[in-house]
């Protein structure tokens, strides 16, 4: 009976909900752009700790900032000599889509960095971006740094906060998008 | 004669009366350095409150460059309705508000560069119309659509 059920669940729940931070979840394109979205955050990121000491993605490590988004390599930034990627987009968008569970919602601030390691770093938002607020999405046009990072400015008290960065690429006629299905 | 009189009507009587949401009203060329299409968001008598998201990904010339959406029409509405125009990551994900359009005020808003991969419009005091139309155009750069 435990088996069907969790073969149900894992039929009725979609893949998303299991992502974490740093999962690419979605390649697509057509027209003018190639478009890969990824989660800088999934999770509950509520341990109590405020900025600094709460980035995203910081994939396994509980508090880390020292992990970004290479948005030339369309990976994770471990701060290791650059290879051959992707490319920089022309522009990009981070979005706070969902902040479930939450009264208190969750106030994030997006950065970006002169350098894999975290050297100069730059908010790029003026204002808080806040599930439920007039601010919940950020354009960045055109892209002005390599590294991303979303850092929580004001931890709320949910159990599920999600913030998406949206990479668009110009997209050549009849060129299929690398990775999309 | 109620043959000819039928045949006379369907010939006076334009294609676009017959429209729906989502429907493609018209492409444009301007010159040479953009296309654009107009796709009708909302067009009917709209007791519902929503029309239905389009996915510009799988739309006929897919992501444009930007778009700017437009409240054209409020034939018949015993109150001016209010057109909110958003952007969703997804087909019935967080709604991002672009604009409220009403025929008084903002009537049009432009996104660009292009942000959503769906846009969908939310109606309200829309009772009592007869024809309400919020259309939307996207642009793309006319080289990406040569053959």
């Amino acid at each position: 009976m435990r088996r069907l059920c969790l073969f149900l669940a894992a039929l009725i729940f979609p893949a998303l909900a299991f992502a974490a931070d740093g999962d690419s979840i979605r390649v697509y394109g057509s027209g003018a752009y190639c478009v890969k979205e990824v989660l800088l955050c999934d999770g509950d990121h509520v341990d109590g700790v405020d900025v600094p000491g709460n980035g995203c993605p910081d994939t396994s490590i509980a508090n880390s900032t020292d992990l970004r988004w290479d948005l030339q390599l369309g990976t994770v930034s471990t701060g290791t000599v650059a290879t051959a990627g992707a490319g920089l987009p022309l522009f990009f968008v981070v979005e706070v889509r969902a902040d479930n569970g939450a009264v208190t919602k969750t106030k994030v601030d997006i950065f970006g960095y002169d350098e894999a390691d975290g050297t100069g770093t730059h908010q790029l938002n003026a204002t808080v971006l806040q599930a439920g607020s007039a601010v919940t999405s950020l354009t960045v046009d055109p892209t002005t740094h390599r590294y991303i990072n979303v850092e929580i400015d004001t931890e709320g008290d949910g159990t599920d906060l999600d913030v998406v960065l949206r990479a668009f690429t110009p997209k050549k006629y009849g060129v299929k998008c690398p990775g999309a299905s | 004669m109620p043959r000819r009189i039928l045949a006379t009507l369907l010939l006076l009587i334009g294609s676009a009366a017959f429209a729906v949401d989502g429907d493609v009203s018209s492409t444009v060329d301007y010159g040479s350095r953009a296309r654009m299409k107009v796709v009708l968001l909302c067009d009917g008598d709209h007791e519902a409150t929503d029309c239905n998201p389009l996915d510009l990904n799988d739309a006929e010339y897919g992501l444009p460059t930007h778009l700017s959406a437009s409240l054209t029409r409020t034939t018949g509405c015993a109150a001016p309705p209010t057109a909110e125009v958003r952007g969703l990551d997804d087909s019935i994900g967080m709604p991002f508000l672009y604009a409220s359009l009403t025929a008084a005020g903002t009537s049009s808003v432009t996104v660009n560069p292009v942000r959503h991969r769906w846009i969908d419009v939310d109606l309200s005091t829309q009772n009592g119309c007869t024809d309400l139309e919020v259309s939307l155009r996207l642009f793309y750069p006319f080289e990406d659509l040569q053959e």
